[in-house]
């Protein structure tokens, strides 16, 4: 019996040990904006240099170009005053689970917010529909079963069967909040250039930059994002 | 460029020269080497069209720098051979030339030696139409057509016409006025930029079938009259048939290219502002992640504008040239490489030139055919963001016949997802805006010349690549 329990005991610590091995966690990747720094300051209409670090445990660093430049983004928000950034981080954080959806199902390949790639720009997409819960409606339909043909004869968006009902809604909300908000872009990569808008309207104090990466998870499973926020002053 | 260098060169080219006087009418030929001041030029982008319009200058004796910002030069030309077998490649990007059609295309293919080899992927095609398979005799039989809903007119042209060439019904009375292929204004159509294509079709008695399958309502009519025209003024049907390939794969041009240009195409090389003047065009750039700057007489931008946008270029361009750079449009799309253990389609008695109903793999068909295996390739097109797996599925369900295609492995570029050159060619212009887009798109701003799939008349992107580059070129030259 004794001699049973002991084989027992080693089996049940193999199995969790093999547990252990083939269920890690996947490490939440770790996002820097090197440049500009935070609570710094820039002028008006001035073009500026960004650098983001991102380091993952599973995926490897953009030190080593290790991780793919179309995912990373950096998202730019001008804002009226500083008293606004905490409100509008808050607001951000339910539009979060979407961003990720767009993210994973690629739509940032061939759209934008403020330009036509393969497919509209969201702004494009925003001043043809409104923003309306029939809109969403009317786009998640699209998103799902793909699309043809309304904006222009030769290029065909593939559709999505996998994605259920409700987070196709939620991408067409995020859709059509972007493609509204005129304080908003994004960029793709690590480093590049920012031409940073005149103040023509005096509306817009603070530039906040949230830069984020989705990592690839274990197997493409459980992925998960990293983000990292910047606050900049305008004068 | 030394002197020395600049004699050997027009030696070289020279002798190179010889034979294109055999290729096609004069325009196309290969000039002689200038005799002008030489001039310091900087190429943005090393694709088919900076390549080009590097080699264009660099043959007239001007000192030339390409800045390429990925690790490898030829841009959207890409063939690929990694984890292939046998040898056997598959072109991820462009897919084939015509002739007549790539006049000057052909013309660089002759100077520099790059043989071409028929591509006959289009012949026999089968068509999955509404779920079913057609050839292209079904597709020519009078009851096939009548069945699919085409009108007794349609039939008959279709019984006498391929199935591809139905727009010809349409808009065959319309093209006689174009007279020059770069004119699309004066020509009588001028009021019909804001007018559908479709409802020249309409006009014209079209059926329900035949608009489902011209489309069309949201393409202009003075775009797409202008569009057919080219066509027929080039010599070349709707959907030319007989095409080509390179041997070796379509990289083989680009490469040409950059092995006359040598160390002036630098790699890795992504350039981030640019700034001109009336003397000339200051750009910085990192090299190897350093900074750098390199200063000339005159930049060729061959970065397909959506890439370009992320470059800040002081001072700005005129709002014109700025609404065509932010608002010119190209199409995406994923290449699909199958590597197959046999040509399982002959046992089927079938064409394996398919083109699939699907919204996940488009079109399949065989290439890489004169390498000496028993395996074959077949390249597919698909939408972006498609597993290779699933269009490996998609293509395995959807397949005609009764053998089961032998697919070893599936590699894929999704151009969607490429941080440099995600474009391919550019699409229609929008309903109304020709004259915005036209001829805008080619002209120079100040000492910034543009070259590229998009910068010519008619969208096929590597000798629209190849004509706007020799245009810039020669355009500076003569500066």
């Amino acid at each position: 019996m004794t001699k049973y329990l002991a084989l027992l005991s080693l089996v049940i610590i193999i199995a969790l040990s093999s547990f252990s091995l083939y269920h890690q966690d996947n490490d939440i990747p770790v996002v820097e904006i090197i440049d500009p720094s935070n609570r710094s300051t820039v002028s008006y209409g001035s073009v500026i240099n960004y650098r983001v670090n991102i380091s993952d445990k599973e995926d490897g660093t953009s030190k080593y170009d290790e991780i793919q430049q179309t995912e990373v983004f950096l998202q730019l928000k001008y804002l009226p005053s500083e008293k606004d950034v905490s409100n509008y981080l808050q607001k951000e954080k339910q539009s979060e689970k979407a961003f990720i959806l767009m993210k994973q199902n690629g739509c940032l390949n061939c759209h934008s917010l403020q330009y036509k790639l393969a497919g509209p720009s969201f702004r494009d997409i925003a001043t043809r529909y409104g923003a309306a819960t029939t809109t969403y409606e009317k786009l998640s339909e699209k998103i799902i079963k793909g699309s043809h043909g309304v904006w222009g004869d030769s290029q065909q968006m593939p559709p999505h069967p996998d994605l259920i009902k409700e987070d196709a809604v939620a991408l067409a909300r995020l859709v059509v909040q972007y493609g509204t908000d005129k304080n908003i872009d994004l960029y793709t990569g690590t480093e590049g250039t920012i031409q940073l808008r005149k103040n023509q309207n005096k509306n817009a104090a603070v530039l906040l930059l949230t830069a984020s990466y989705l990592d690839h998870g274990i197997e493409s499973a459980n992925r998960k994002e990293g983000r990292a926020v910047a606050k900049i002053y305008l004068k | 460029m030394t002197s020395n260098s600049r004699r050997n060169f027009i030696r070289n080219t020279a002798v190179a020269g010889v034979g294109t006087s055999l290729m096609g009418p004069q325009v196309f030929t290969s000039p002689l080497p200038s005799s002008r001041a030489v001039k310091k030029i900087i190429v943005a982008g090393g694709g088919i069209a900076g390549l080009c319009a590097g080699y264009e200058l660099m043959k007239r004796g001007h000192d030339v720098t390409v800045l390429e910002a990925s690790g490898r030069h030829g841009g959207h030309v890409f063939t690929a051979r990694d984890g292939l077998s046998d040898g056997l490649y598959g072109d991820y990007g462009a897919e084939h030339i015509t002739r007549p059609g790539y006049e000057r295309y052909w013309q660089y293919l002759n100077e520099l030696g790059v043989e071409a080899l028929p591509y006959p992927r289009r012949k026999n095609l089968l068509r999955q139409i509404d779920g079913k398979f057609y050839t292209e005799e079904m597709l020519s039989d009078r009851s096939v057509l009548t069945k699919m809903g085409f009108n007794l007119t349609e039939v008959d042209y279709l019984s006498k016409h391929p199935y591809w060439d139905l727009v010809s019904l349409y808009n065959k009375p319309y093209l006689d006025k174009f007279t020059d292929e770069y004119q699309p204004f004066g020509v009588g159509y001028d009021n019909m930029d804001n007018t559908p294509i479709a409802d020249i079709y309409k006009k014209g008695g079209a059926s329900a079938k035949a608009l489902d399958l011209l489309g069309g309502a949201n393409t202009s009519a003075l775009f797409e009259l202008w569009r057919s025209a080219i066509l027929k003024l080039r010599g070349v049907s709707q959907f030319p048939v007989d095409v080509f390939r390179l041997k070796g794969g379509n990289q083989s041009l680009p490469t040409a290219f950059a092995k006359k240009l040598g160390d002036r195409v630098q790699l890795n090389c992504p350039i981030q502002s640019i700034q001109h003047d009336k003397a000339g065009v200051r750009v910085k750039f990192k090299w190897m992640g350093e900074p750098q700057e390199l200063s000339a007489d005159y930049l060729v931008n061959a970065i397909p504008p959506p890439a370009f946008r992320k470059i800040i270029v002081t001072p700005g361009f005129s709002p014109e040239k700025q609404f065509v750079l932010d608002n010119v449009q190209y199409d995406s799309y994923q290449r699909f490489v199958f590597q197959c253990s046999s040509k399982f389609w002959e046992k089927d008695k079938i064409s394996i030139n398919i083109e699939f109903d699907s919204p996940d793999l488009w079109s399949v068909w065989q290439s890489a055919d004169e390498i000496d295996t028993h395996r074959v390739i077949v390249l597919g097109t698909g939408a972006g963001g498609i597993t290779p797996q699933r269009a490996m599925a998609v293509f395995k369900e959807n397949y005609p016949g009764a053998t089961k295609p032998t697919v070893e492995q599936v590699v894929s570029k999704d151009w969607t997802k490429d941080g440099f050159a995600p474009t391919c060619e550019r699409v229609h212009f929008p309903m109304g805006q020709l004259h915005k887009f036209w001829p805008e798109i080619m002209k120079p701003s100040g000492r910034i010349y543009f070259a590229g799939a998009s910068t010519d008349n008619l969208n096929w992107g590597m000798e629209a690549s190849t004509r706007s580059a020799y245009r810039a070129a020669d355009e500076i030259d003569k500066a």
